[in-house]
């Protein structure tokens, strides 16, 4: 029984861990789409709106699977 | 045919078209583009036309390519870690999805410095476009005119290979900025493809100044 209940409480510390890391880790991949907004200002190029998409995906998808996580874990 | 071809010295003219002719026009995301289509900086004059857009060869992201194809594995090895093993099927789960994002977002962090880290030379000025991480940004600019001097180097086994090499152009204000902690110089267009060649237009470049400034030509 005090396994099970330790093994809860690892869980428990490891997934609000992983939910503390995926927030840091949207906030950073929404830096990364003003950071390529950015970059594409100083230099135009015919490919960077791809890079801007790319961006924009990554967020979209990590926040979806943030979200995700903190609603189900 | 580029506009520069019909405006600059015929020496120039003459290295930026072979390059062209070799090819070095397209695709844009090369390491050393010639006269590249669609391709505008920031600041850039109206009549400024870039001859040559670097970056770093390709070469030199192997070591986060491989980095990267390393850690994607493992997730497959990691049950056996007794702090992975205790807890449940979800957090595991959860795990493994913040591991590959976090991948994923080393990854494209790193296409996109490698891209947009460049250097321009134009017809008037050389540009040093620097990101660090992603928050910070250094841009160097100098006209020709104040060009002092500019070599290559290609140290190592891997530039000679691929023909990849620091091109330090030295200035008079020899400023001293955040990305030349370990460069020779502000203008350190680092392990840029064809370093010869590079040292060469911009040389010529340089002469074609210094004859402009004799004619009393100078913008």
């Amino acid at each position: 029984m005090e396994n099970i209940i330790q093994n809860v409480s690892l869980s428990l510390v490891v997934g609000l861990m992983i939910k503390a890391c995926l927030v840091i880790l949207t906030s950073l991949s929404l830096v990364m789409v003003r950071q390529a907004s950015l970059m594409d200002r100083v230099v135009t190029v015919s490919v960077g709106n791809w890079f801007k998409m790319v961006a924009w995906g990554f967020f979209f998808v990590s926040l979806i699977l943030t979200l995700g996580i903190i609603l189900v874990v | 045919m580029p506009e520069v071809f019909s405006k600059n010295s015929r020496s120039v003219v003459l290295e930026v078209k072979k390059l062209v002719d070799e090819g070095f026009s397209h695709p844009v995301w090369r390491s050393l583009a010639a006269c590249p289509s669609d391709t505008k900086f920031e600041a850039q004059h109206d009549d400024e036309q870039v001859l040559l857009l670097m970056r770093k060869h390709p070469v030199t992201n192997l070591w986060w390519i491989a980095l990267t194809a390393m850690f994607v594995g493992v997730p497959i090895f990691w049950g056996e870690f007794p702090l992975v093993s205790g807890v449940s099927v979800l957090v595991r789960l959860s795990l493994v999805v913040f591991w590959y994002l976090g991948l994923a977002f080393f990854a494209i962090q790193n296409i996109l410095l490698w891209f947009y880290n460049i250097y321009i030379v134009t017809d008037e000025r050389v540009i040093d476009v620097d990101f660090f991480g992603l928050l910070y940004k250094n841009v160097n600019a100098t006209q020709i005119r104040k060009i002092q001097d500019v070599n290559y180097s290609q140290v190592g086994m891997l530039s000679s290979v691929f023909n990849f090499g620091n091109v330090v152009i030295q200035t008079a204000s020899e400023q001293r900025s955040a990305d030349a902690r370990e460069e020779a110089s502000a203008f350190t267009f680092a392990a840029v493809s064809n370093p010869d060649r590079v040292a060469k237009v911009i040389g010529e470049l340089m002469e074609q100044e210094e004859k402009e400034e004799y004619e009393g030509r100078t913008r």
